[in-house]
């Protein structure tokens, strides 16, 4: 188990009325089947989100654990499950550069807990999990996940920790690439 | 259980009777990796695990898969404690084994090898190799104690169910996709290629990161 950095809510500095990052104290440890009843209940669609929405709570609620290889949660000091992220093992090809194939890591999701959405906790979320791909492969640089394209939120969350390169995956969805920060 | 000052192990009851109707694919998909964890120590201090279906024909393929991989685990009609506790055991037990698991639960679901020798009448090796069997079969916990006390064995069945699951409806992945007209995988891990802007900007990352040339 890793404890998340901790502390007041970040400011703005400048006075202005902009949304701040809360940073919650949250502890970070790997999924389990242990913890499977807590991600059976995990909401993150509101009544009436997209069906790409729903997609990701279902994948949460009853996939996540058994597909795949590495799923963390995150819990406040009560021990509740604020959120879920997972991810995969990807090789991603660069053609331009040599060697062509680089292990890289796959988002497979990133979902916040429907009572904790709005807070900006996404920054902290995907931060965690960086650390957590470091933890298992410093070598894997890349890092890409999969985004409906009209998933403004999880595109600008993605953005805000540098995963904005993109490329169409289909109609509906495109791939997103980035790094995974060196520290 | 559990009594106050151990530690004791959890126990998974996974309850299948909430309707949902199971392909073999999908039964598959739901033992096959849960066994997996368990064996490999990944679902953490698990004893058991039971499987809840009214359903016989569904309790059959459960023992079958169980079987075929080497899974511990338990079917049972309902979560009612006495099914629970009267729950089958999905791998084959031979009549000394069957008779110990049976001793252990007359002693209330935990005995040391000490206590069974004395109600089965046995030597202690005996005794002793019929619980290390068990145990290997992942069909009883072995609790370690001091020298004294000597270990106690756990039939899994009788123990608080501090994990409860429910798996009656859950979608399958893509499954609320599907259901709006979009075909995508989202999960999809299959290798990535980039070219165009995206291959530049990917090129100048591993410049940077000394990872390529």
């Amino acid at each position: 188990m890793a404890k998340l950095p901790s502390g007041q809510p970040k400011s703005s500095g400048d006075g202005a009325r902009v949304p701040e990052a809360l940073y919650l104290d949250l502890t970070r440890s790997i999924a389990t089947l242990a913890d499977d009843a807590d991600f059976a209940a995990f909401c993150c669609c509101g009544d009436n989100d997209p069906a790409w929405i729903e997609e990701v709570e279902d994948y949460v609620r009853g996939s996540v654990l058994r597909r795949v290889e590495h799923t963390l949660a995150f819990r406040d000091g009560q021990g509740d499950l604020i959120a879920v992220s997972a991810f995969a093992e990807r090789v991603i090809r660069v053609p331009i550069v040599d060697p062509v194939a680089h292990e890289g890591w796959h988002l497979q999701v990133v979902a916040i807990s429907l009572e904790h959405q709005r807070q900006r906790l996404s920054k902290q979320i995907f931060e965690q999990t960086f650390a957590a791909m470091r933890e298992i492969d410093a070598s894997r640089v890349y890092v890409t996940a999969n985004v409906h394209r009209e998933h403004r939120s999880s595109r600008k969350a993605c953005s805000e920790v540098g995963i904005d390169l993109w490329t169409p995956l289909d109609d509906h969805y495109v791939v997103l690439l980035g790094e995974v920060p060196s520290s | 259980m559990p009594a106050t000052g151990r530690i004791w192990p959890r126990r998974l009851l996974l309850d299948l009777s909430g309707g949902a109707n199971f392909t073999p694919a999908a039964l598959e998909e739901l033992v096959v990796p849960l066994g997996q964890q368990v064996l490999s120590g990944a679902a953490g201090d698990v004893a058991g695990i039971v499987f809840i279906t009214p359903d016989e024909a569904l309790r059959r393929a459960i023992v079958a898969l169980a079987q075929h991989h080497g899974f511990p685990f338990f079917v049972a009609r309902s979560r009612q404690p006495d099914d629970v506790r009267n729950a089958v055991s999905a791998q084959e037990l031979n009549p000394a084994e069957s008779e110990t698991l049976e001793a252990i639960a007359r002693h209330g679901g935990h005995a040391t090898a000490a206590q069974l020798a004395a109600s089965l009448s046995l030597e202690a090796p005996a005794v002793n190799n019929r619980v290390t069997n068990l145990t290997r079969l992942g069909l009883v916990y072995k609790v370690e104690r001091n020298r004294r006390q000597g270990a106690e064995y756990i039939d899994p069945r009788y123990l608080d169910p501090d994990v409860f699951v429910v798996h009656g409806a859950r979608p399958e992945p893509g499954s609320a996709l599907r259901a709006a007209g979009i075909p995508s995988d989202p999960y999809d891990t299959s290798p990535l290629e980039v070219d165009g802007e995206a291959a530049e900007r990917a090129a100048e990352i591993l410049r940077r990161r000394g990872a390529g040339t």
